[in-house]
């Protein structure tokens, strides 16, 4: 009567065990950073995970009056009411005359939840964490939301802060002041 | 030449002698010793012997006889003289007749020769008349001769001038033969060029329409490979736009492995096989999203190498409209080329005519002008004998005027002497037109060079 496969294998892990073959060391994950890459204003820029609610296509606002240029208006969000702000405006504090932004990112954060329009979206990424530059050129309108960033395909990825966009004094108030109103509108 | 007519006078000294000199003395001494000799002999008789009467009669009758014989002889004697005075009037008359003066009156007081000088007289003045009517018309037709002298002269000379414009004529006429062949012969050359020239321009117009039509057809076949490209260039429009479009669902496929990453986050350890789902999601939207970006930017590399094309098809459209615009103009320019070339041609031929008509025409005219030679030759052969004839006549003329003008019509006097010999000096002058006569004669009767044409 021969042998099962099982009680063959079971012979062949004896033999190597008897040749004491080490078995391989299985090296631990590498601590990766894991975003979404996507563009504000044209900047390439990444996200970290867990930094954004959602991304959804732009819906239709409805404009408020007296807010401040950036505020594009309110847009109806899964039974609520979402603010949708322009991150053209936003960051490079001028009116935006350009290409319609197809999609936002919905941030939610307590006391905040709003959608941010985005110039283009790519993927998320993973990058090693040890390959993270802290110390790189940043587009001035957007060093201060920035927290170092990672190289892709020869080309600097800046991560953005969203705490820090958060924190921002003028994204607190979105109330047009009497210096504001004068600004011009954007087409979005 | 003529001999020389001259009266030459009578010479009459001896009977000048004999009836002028010693008769008259000769009779007296005949007729003294006559008587001298018979008183002679009566005395001798009477001395010697007896006379009787008769002898005595005789002797004494005698002397009278004798005186009455010489009284008889005076009287003839002295008739005699005076017919010999008469006739010596007569004979000194003639005399100077002989010599030619015509002048000379005879005496008519001589009643023997009374009648005879007044012949003589009347016959002189014949004479003299006569010459006179002589001399006058004599004297017209030597002017007149000398006239012709002159002319047929001018005539020699006119007919040397002529001989010297006919040889120069027929050299010019000689040359223009010449030229006109030459004109002939370029003429043939310059329709030859022609003539290869329209061939040449005929056969660029043969290839004007070739290259028309080449051009033609190249014009369509770009035209219709721009029409493709059009086409293609929207198929790649299309291409393009799909491309777009499926970048476009990338987008949107990532947007939903973002956000099934997100949910997947938020569902906890449930969720973690939709994070898996959504990290291969990511993984294959990179390739997707490669490739996509491989494709629309091939394409649009197509669509501006289409776009390029499209241009270049039209800019060789363009050109080849150009070029069919120029080859329209060629063959226009070519067609004129071609008519200026034939209008050449027939310009050219009829310039060979012309030139062949004068060097026909130069033909006659040099033989015209050989004709003309000779026949001036021929004149002034005849001016020549002409004039040597004239010559002659003009000398014997001039022999006759001084043999009638050794007839004295009229009493000359000193001035006319004077105007006579001065005639004379004119006369022999004259000899030096004979002597130019010769010389003419000399040189018409030179080689002359006969140009042929």
């Amino acid at each position: 009567m021969g042998i099962s496969a099982f009680q063959s294998l079971e012979l062949l892990e004896r033999l190597h065990a008897y040749d004491n073959v080490p078995a391989p060391e299985v090296a631990p994950p590498p601590v990766t950073w894991v975003g979404s890459s996507l563009g504000i204003a044209g900047v390439p820029l990444l996200i970290g995970a867990g930094e954004m609610d959602e991304l959804i296509e732009t819906p239709s606002v409805t404009t408020i009056p007296g807010t401040k240029p950036w505020v594009l208006g309110v847009a109806a969000y899964k039974g609520g009411l979402l603010p949708i702000y322009s991150g053209d405006v936003l960051f490079r504090k001028r009116p935006y005359i350009g290409r319609v932004r197809d999609y936002c990112m919905v941030i939610r954060r307590p006391g905040m939840h709003f959608g941010l329009t985005l110039s283009h979206v790519q993927r998320d990424l993973r990058f090693p964490i040890d390959q993270r530059i802290m110390e790189h050129e940043v587009d001035p309108d957007f060093a201060e939301y920035t927290l170092g960033g990672f190289m892709y395909k020869g080309e600097f990825l800046a991560v953005l802060d969203i705490d820090k966009l958060v924190a921002d004094e003028e994204l607190a108030n979105a109330a047009a002041g009497k210096a504001s109103s004068t600004k011009g509108k954007s087409n979005e | 030449m003529p001999p020389r007519v001259r009266l030459l006078p009578l010479r009459g000294k001896v009977m000048n002698k004999v009836l002028k000199t010693g008769v008259p003395n000769l009779w007296l001494v005949v007729m003294a010793l006559g008587v001298l000799g018979c008183i002679a002999g009566v005395v001798y008789a009477l001395s010697k012997a007896q006379l009787d009467a008769g002898t005595l009669m005789a002797l004494i009758g005698a002397p009278g006889v004798l005186a009455v014989a010489l009284l008889a002889y005076r009287g003839q004697r002295r008739r005699m003289e005076y017919t010999e005075a008469g006739v010596a009037e007569i004979n000194r008359a003639l005399v100077k007749i002989a010599e030619g003066d015509l002048t000379v009156q005879v005496p008519e007081d001589n009643s023997v020769t009374r009648d005879i000088a007044k012949e003589i007289n009347a016959s002189t003045q014949r004479q003299r008349e006569l010459i006179r009517n002589i001399k006058t018309p004599f004297k017209v037709s030597t002017e007149e001769i000398t006239k012709i002298g002159g002319i047929a002269e001018g005539q020699v000379e006119k007919g040397r001038e002529l001989t010297r414009s006919v040889v120069e004529s027929t050299t010019a006429t000689t040359e223009m033969v010449r030229t006109s062949e030459e004109i002939k012969q370029s003429t043939a050359e310059a329709a030859r060029t022609s003539e290869r020239n329209r061939q040449r321009v005929a056969q660029g117009y043969e290839l004007t329409k070739d290259m028309s039509k080449a051009s033609a057809d190249v014009r369509e076949s770009v035209q219709e490979t721009s029409k493709s490209a059009k086409r293609q260039g929207e198929l790649i429009q299309s291409v393009t736009a799909a491309a777009e479009y499926i970048q476009a669902l990338n987008t949107k496929i990532s947007v939903v492995a973002i956000n099934t990453r997100i949910e997947a986050e938020k569902a906890g350890e449930h969720g973690r096989p939709f994070l898996g789902i959504a990290e291969a999601i990511g993984d294959l939207m990179r390739e997707a999203e490669e490739e996509g970006r491989k494709i629309i930017s091939q394409v649009r590399m197509l669509q501006n190498l289409s776009a390029d094309n499209l241009s270049s098809m039209e800019n060789t459209v363009g050109t080849v409209v150009t070029i069919l615009e120029y080859i329209d103009r060629l063959d226009s320019s070519l067609e004129e080329i071609n008519a200026g070339s034939s209008a050449i041609t027939k310009i050219i031929t009829s310039v060979d005519d012309a030139a062949g008509q004068s060097a026909t025409t130069a033909r006659h005219m040099n033989n015209s002008m050989d004709a003309i030679r000779e026949r001036n030759l021929d004149i002034s052969e005849y001016s020549e004998s002409t004039l040597v004839g004239v010559s002659a006549l003009t000398a014997s003329m001039r022999d006759v005027a001084e043999s009638l003008s050794q007839f004295r019509i009229e009493e000359i006097t000193e001035t006319e002497r004077t105007l006579a010999a001065i005639e004379d000096l004119k006369n022999i002058q004259g000899a030096k037109k004979v002597y130019r006569e010769e010389e003419m004669t000399a040189l018409e009767t030179a080689k002359i060079e006969r140009v042929s044409v």
